[in-house]
């Protein structure tokens, strides 16, 4: 009777570590194990969090199949940084609606942070953060993106990203006709 | 453009087979008599006529009216001859190693074996297609989904997200459903009036244009008039 006791004690103790444990253990599509903090993860990655909530993190590594392990380490080199800053309020109010809410600026970290990536590996970033459901993430990387675009006349933004120009003549010309308002300078 | 055609007065009749349940039959779909339906071109069309002329050209591959010979009349029953099926014969002997089929066997293994290999990461998988593509770098903007891209353009000055349009067809209507612009009127103030065309604000060029929203909104108004025109 005793000893049952102190089984159930041992294994009570064990469940409550387990729920206790701080940090979830990803796993990359490529088999590689990243570990990010708990609350971090739940409050930056909406999935996350929604997994976390309902149980379903594997403490042998949450298989996340869509993203490499360059973006992983990304991602969670971001929640680790973003746990390091104070979150500000307008940050998590921002999460509620995501395409009315006003943008607030990257912070000078997040500048940094995506200024350094490669063109993939950004790219891959943005995709592991839409996947991931990380909207502020996802807000920097496509700020980034879109000062790629700045100030670029078309020609400049194929050739950056590599868009092939897949209009004939003709269509062109009718679109440059139809939006005459917007391409009045060139 | 496909003009209406009015059908004959008999058909307006109620109770004429152009009637049905009191409603006219759609008279544009159908020219007068039995024509083509709409859409085909006029030359084809159905009836015994076209029946006869389409088991013509049928019977014609054999004999096709611009040779200026006759076939021959054993054209087709040779094509029945045991001569065709002589390599046929041969599949059933053991194939020697130079054989084609045991190449095209060769080949048919490639997609099996990388479906049996576990998962490639991303990044390595792009690489390869790269490479196939002989090092051309992949499109990754356009490649993503909708919402992102709209994302991306809000960003960006209003003139510069409609812009992108001309960069493929998959942005040519994307700036249409953008959900936040970034209007600065400096930007249409140099815009000028072509061809009766007015800019999206241009109107305001010299007088008022720290337009209040409500201007803004007769503006629009306005440019959707003058479009009708």
């Amino acid at each position: 009777m005793e000893v049952d006791k102190g089984k159930g004690e041992a294994e009570e103790t064990r469940k409550v570590a387990e729920a206790d444990r701080d940090t979830v253990t990803l796993k990359s599509s490529d088999g590689k194990l990243f570990e990010v903090s708990k609350e971090a993860a739940a409050r930056l990655s909406t999935v996350l969090a929604g997994m976390i909530a309902g149980g379903s993190i594997d403490d042998n590594g949450t298989d996340l199949k869509q993203i490499g392990s360059e973006a992983l380490e990304n991602v969670v080199d971001y929640c680790n940084k973003h746990a390091n800053s104070i979150p500000s309020a307008a940050l998590i109010s921002s999460s509620i609606s995501f395409n009315t809410a006003p943008f607030k600026e990257p912070e000078e970290w997040e500048r940094k942070f995506v200024d350094r990536l490669s063109h993939d590996a950004l790219f891959d970033l943005v995709e592991a953060a839409n996947f991931l459901g990380m909207e502020r993430l996802l807000d920097v990387t496509c700020h980034k993106i879109s000062e790629m675009m700045k100030g670029k006349s078309p020609d400049q933004i194929r050739e950056v990203f590599n868009i092939k120009n897949d209009y004939t003549k003709e269509e062109l010309e009718e679109i440059r006709q139809e939006l005459a308002w917007a391409f009045y300078d060139d | 453009m496909q003009v209406a055609v009015e059908p004959p007065a008999a058909i307006g009749v109620p109770g004429a087979p152009g009637w049905r349940l009191g409603v006219r039959k759609r008279p544009i779909k159908r020219t007068v008599g039995y024509g083509p339906p709409v859409g085909r071109p006029s030359t084809e069309g159905f009836g015994p006529l076209e029946a006869r002329r389409r088991r013509r050209r049928r019977d014609s591959v054999y004999a096709p009216p611009s040779s200026p010979f006759p076939a021959p009349p054993f054209s087709r029953p040779r094509l029945l001859s045991p001569e065709p099926l002589t390599p046929r014969r041969s599949v059933s002997e053991a194939p020697s190693p130079g054989h084609s089929f045991l190449s095209l066997s060769l080949d048919w293994t490639l997609p099996m074996k990388c479906s049996g290999q576990t998962m490639e990461p991303p990044e390595a998988k792009r690489k390869k297609a790269r490479q196939r593509r002989g090092g051309a770098e992949p499109d990754r903007l356009s490649a993503l989904p909708d919402c992102l891209l709209h994302t991306i353009m809000s960003s960006l000055k209003a003139r510069q997200a409609v812009q992108t349009c001309v960069l493929s067809t998959r942005w040519r209507h994307l700036w249409r459903s953008v959900p936040c612009l970034d209007i600065d009127l400096d930007e249409f103030k140099a815009a000028p009036n072509t061809n009766g065309n007015a800019g999206l604000l241009g109107d305001h060029s010299d007088s008022s244009y720290e337009s209040s929203e409500e201007e803004e909104d007769d503006d629009h108004h306005g440019v959707a008039f003058k479009n009708k025109e």
